[in-house]
């Protein structure tokens, strides 16, 4: 009984994201008329929508760029960081540390405005570059606080073991800590890539061409307010769906102990 | 040399927060008390004093902004918090597959939130859209409806923040010790009893935790209303993160805007403070 419920209740939850994916291989004309399951399965939606369209793909190869690049930038950053502020001598841990958690906090939308100033002056508007550097700012110290821990964890007899036998700092970081922190690692890796894919507020505000666009702006631009052509939107939704989706599934244990210690998405 | 090393570490971090971080923070500060326009948004607009800040609070839009995002946060933190603790509550019983069960809520967690609004348009559409069909209403445009677009937003809303609240309980749940609820249910408490004497006090300073960084991440969310409603029709959903949009980047109110996204900063200020002072310290 109680497994039944547990089932109906993920069912029922989750029925939206089973309706959008449904809805794309369904023929245009039967959205309408409400078929749980497509009873007669098409997809022309995808070929006419999605596949004969140059753009779509573009966006995708926008996002899986973007989504990369903040992964990569938050974790050269993010390491050596929170390594340093679980295991080195160093003033003013208290203050970065505060630093740290209260970015956590920040609107994407506060930091639209002066980094879309800073970035016209720099020419990184409608680069990847600006839009790599806009994600990280939030992904990093997200990054920060989740890793932090997982380096304090690590017993400091390993590290001092190794500074004895001759290894350098530098040594006993990379070859002795981070690879016990590779879990913690990979969790902040996927994290970074999920907020990478989803963002809205830098797609808008700081990649207004419509070759560099990812595919968050890329489907409000083809379905936007007035949109009618709702298996068209439903393809293209499941389209930008997918690859977090994937990259989710794959790593999913990882990322509910990250969500767990206390973040979300904004 | 050696003294310095850790600095090193630290060094790109510290840089590069600084640089797009901070600074961003202190520009916006000091654009709220300029008059900045197109021509003068790279530098020399003059300054104002709280002009930017007495013209924004008296906008007659202001009072009913204010109000939608506090009655947006209030209302579907406290949604999602009672479902939440509901389905963290059910699948923290030992049965087959609860686990597994529990971590398919989190799929909604990985999908962008611009495609999640993107689906619910649909699903409120008035033409096609199953919610009407479900409830057997026709030509009910739910996002389009002065009067029910709002409420609708919520409830979007409240289907975005349930996968948090249910990890973040979860949590909370696993680390109270079993040993507590078995003694109860041998002195014959019933399940009501364990609840309320057992589990409510332990999980208590959780929830807290969990209310108050609700309340945040839906303060600041502005995806689900940019792509939903834009805060209308007639600005019926409007919340403070997309009128602050709305202001710099299309009437180009660059100062008046930067004053509405420095308020929202200093409720979240306030807020995240009072987190840290919750009772979950940050592990």
């Amino acid at each position: 009984m109680r497994r039944f419920l547990g089932v109906a209740f993920v069912v029922v939850y989750l029925f939206p994201v089973y309706w959008m994916v449904s809805a794309s291989v369904k023929r245009p004309a039967d959205l309408a008329s409400v078929q749980l399951v497509p009873h007669s399965p098409s997809f022309d939606t995808w070929t006419s929508r999605i596949l004969s369209d140059p753009r779509v793909l573009r966006y995708v190869l926008n996002s899986v760029i973007v989504a990369s690049g903040t992964m990569v930038l938050t974790l050269a950053l993010g390491i050596p960081a929170a390594y340093a502020l679980a295991r080195l001598p160093l003033r003013g841990k208290p203050v970065l540390m505060l630093m740290m958690l209260s970015s956590l906090m920040f609107p994407a939308i506060m930091l639209a405005t002066p980094l879309f100033v800073v970035f016209s002056r720099l020419g990184l508007t409608d680069s990847y570059l600006g839009l790599i550097l806009a994600d990280t700012t939030l992904a990093l110290p997200y990054s920060i606080v989740l890793l932090r821990p997982a380096f304090a964890a690590v017993p400091r007899e390993f590290g001092e073991a190794a500074l004895i036998d001759g290894c350098s700092a530098f040594g006993v970081f990379w070859r002795i800590v981070v690879p016990l922190v590779l879990p913690g690692i990979a969790t902040v890796a996927v994290l970074a890539f999920l907020w990478g894919w989803g963002d809205l507020v830098f797609a808008l505000t700081l990649a207004s061409e419509d070759s560099m666009r990812p595919v968050t702006t890329g489907l409000w631009g083809f379905f936007g307010a007035t949109t009618s052509d709702w298996a068209g939107a439903m393809a293209f939704s499941t389209v930008a769906m997918l690859p977090p989706l994937v990259v989710f599934l794959v790593s999913q244990r990882l990322v509910i102990s990250g969500v767990a210690a206390g973040g979300t998405k904004g | 040399m050696r003294r310095l090393t850790p600095y090193l570490f630290v060094l790109p971090a510290v840089l590069f927060l600084a640089a797009l971080l901070v600074y961003p923070v202190v520009l916006n500060v000091l654009m709220s008390f300029q008059d900045v326009s197109a021509g003068t948004l790279l530098g020399g607009a003059p300054w104002v004093g709280f002009e930017n800040y007495r013209a924004a609070f008296a906008d007659e839009v202001f009072g009913n902004v204010v109000w939608h995002s506090t009655m947006y946060a209030v209302v579907s933190v406290a949604v999602q918090l009672v479902a939440g603790l509901g389905l963290a509550l059910f699948y923290a019983q030992s049965f087959p597959g609860a686990r597994a069960l529990r971590s398919l809520y989190m799929i909604v967690y990985a999908i962008p939130v611009v495609v999640s609004a993107e689906l619910f348009r649909w699903l409120l559409d008035g033409r096609s859209g199953f919610v009407n069909w479900v409830l057997g209403l026709r030509d009910v445009y739910w996002l389009a409806d002065t009067s029910l677009a709002f409420p609708a937003v919520i409830g979007i809303q409240v289907w975005l923040g349930i996968p948090f609240v249910i990890v973040s309980l979860t949590a909370g749940l696993v680390a109270i010790p079993r040993e507590f609820g078995e003694a109860a249910l041998i002195d014959g408490a019933s399940a009501w009893q364990r609840f309320r004497w057992v589990t409510w006090p332990l999980l208590r300073p959780t929830v807290l935790a969990t209310a108050v960084l609700s309340t945040i991440f839906t303060l600041k969310s502005f995806d689900l209303v940019w792509i939903a409603t834009q805060g209308g029709p007639a600005g019926a959903s409007e919340i403070l993160p997309t009128l602050a949009y709305r202001l710099v980047f299309t009437s180009f109110l660059f100062g008046k805007g930067a004053a509405i996204m420095n308020l929202i900063f200093f409720v979240l200020l306030l807020l995240s403070l009072l987190y840290l002072r919750t009772d979950r310290s940050p592990r």
